[in-house]
């Protein structure tokens, strides 16, 4: 529980202070009303817009959004385009494509009062469809008789496909009235995967670098999100008389 | 629960992000064969019988293949993946020492042209060890000497003549 406290605490101060809390000249009731917002919450991942300026080999950008169905239930959604260029010791190539992950997430934070923190666990189903250019290509050989043999092919694979389960962990906190700071981590399972004739899908737009023969993934997130309340529902909350 | 399920993630985040085992050829990886060569009897067909003091050197190259001459029955050669063929000097009885004087009893050094011809298909291997070459349709013949001073009596490619691992031997040469 005091790491969940202090984990909540970082991020708040980090995002900037959460804002008076309302919880004064109330002792004299046994609850109050709070409204609770319901709505669609969109934004976009503020990692992948840095990486896009910082990291030359890399272009992406996601839009990510999320509606609260149900209590601490939200349906989830990501979408975005990503242009990954990758150096090997022996290959060179890029991928460059647009993925789109569907899910939920569920918030395991109880708040306090009308607080909108949240410490997040979800799952997505990912699907990507992208393209594999192998730029060049060096033919490995444990013999150092005759020079390396590197080939310069510029040759592009069109139409591949992949898909995976994806968990997702994470906070969300309310740094100013309904704008949102998100950090979470993500674990992939690939499900099916569409590989190029006689190369293979190094590195899956949302999917991220493969690793060889496992089917694993992962990844991270820092988002900012904009909540559009939709519905306001009142709840009653028990104040504790300690 | 939730903070178990959070710190289990997290934790298999870190240890994948930082797992980079593939990154690296391994060397159990089979990438391009070598040409693997075992040498026979040429009077007792089926015996092996070792050379002497053997060394090859492809034509464009300067340098001896082997660091000193092998006396064995059997040798792995590189071929060439940027052309379709390899020709190769095969010289036995090659002074171990070259400044050393030969004596009047020292067997002579032997020179024999030998020129592989074949088709060659990169393969992928995988994202640390690129492509390898595979060698189809492989073809040997040895260039004739004049008076039939020869030292490579005979030679047989293996069937089927495709280079594509180092377990199988793909040359016998006669001598």
């Amino acid at each position: 529980m005091n790491l969940t406290r202090t984990s909540i605490f970082i991020i708040s101060f980090l995002g900037f202070a959460l804002g008076s809390l309302q919880a004064q000249n109330l002792a004299t009731q046994d609850s109050i009303a709070i409204k609770e917002k319901f709505g669609i919450r969109v934004g976009a991942d503020l990692s992948k817009a840095i990486t896009s300026i910082i990291d030359e080999s890399y272009k992406g950008f996601e839009i990510i959004g999320d509606y609260r169905v149900y209590e601490d239930f939200y349906a989830a959604a990501e979408i975005g385009i990503e242009e990954k260029h990758y150096t090997e010791p022996y290959l060179d190539g890029t991928a460059n494509g647009s993925y789109i992950k569907i899910g939920a997430n569920y918030n395991a934070y109880k708040n306090w009062l009308d607080m909108q923190n949240e410490i997040f666990v979800g799952v997505r189903y990912g699907f990507a469809s992208f393209s594999q250019t192998l730029n060049k290509f060096a033919i490995y050989s444990n013999d150092t008789y005759f020079p390396v043999d590197i080939r310069e092919t510029n040759q592009e694979f069109k139409s591949l496909n992949a898909s995976w389960g994806e968990v997702q962990a994470g906070l969300k906190t309310e740094v100013l009235n309904n704008i949102f700071l998100s950090v979470h981590v993500q674990l992939k399972v690939m499900i099916s995967d569409k590989k190029p004739d006689n190369y293979d899908n190094l590195y899956i737009p949302g999917f991220h670098r493969t690793y060889g023969e496992s089917s694993i993934g992962v990844g991270w997130g820092y988002s900012l999100s904009y909540l559009i309340p939709v519905v306001k529902k009142t709840k009653m909350q028990k104040i504790s008389k300690d | 629960m939730i903070k178990n399920t959070l710190f289990l993630l997290f934790m298999s985040f870190l240890l994948l992000s930082g797992c980079q085992k593939d990154d690296i050829c391994a060397e159990t990886t089979p990438t391009t064969p070598h040409l693997v060569i075992k040498f026979l009897d040429n009077e007792n067909p089926l015996n092996t019988k070792a050379v002497t003091n053997l060394q090859v050197k492809e034509e464009n190259t300067m340098e001896d293949y082997f660091e000193t001459p092998v006396s064995d029955t059997l040798i792995k050669i590189p071929l060439r993946t940027t052309e379709n063929f390899t020709n190769y000097t095969f010289t036995i009885n090659t002074p171990l020492d070259p400044d050393a004087e030969i004596e009047a009893n020292d067997p002579l050094p032997n020179e024999d042209q030998l020129q592989f011809n074949y088709a060659k298909v990169a393969e992928y291997v995988g994202r640390a060890c690129g492509y390898k070459t595979q060698f189809l349709a492989f073809e040997a013949s040895r260039v004739n000497e004049v008076g039939n001073t020869n030292w490579v009596k005979n030679i047989e490619v293996l069937q089927p003549n495709d280079i594509t691992n180092e377990f199988d031997t793909h040359l016998y040469i006669y001598h």
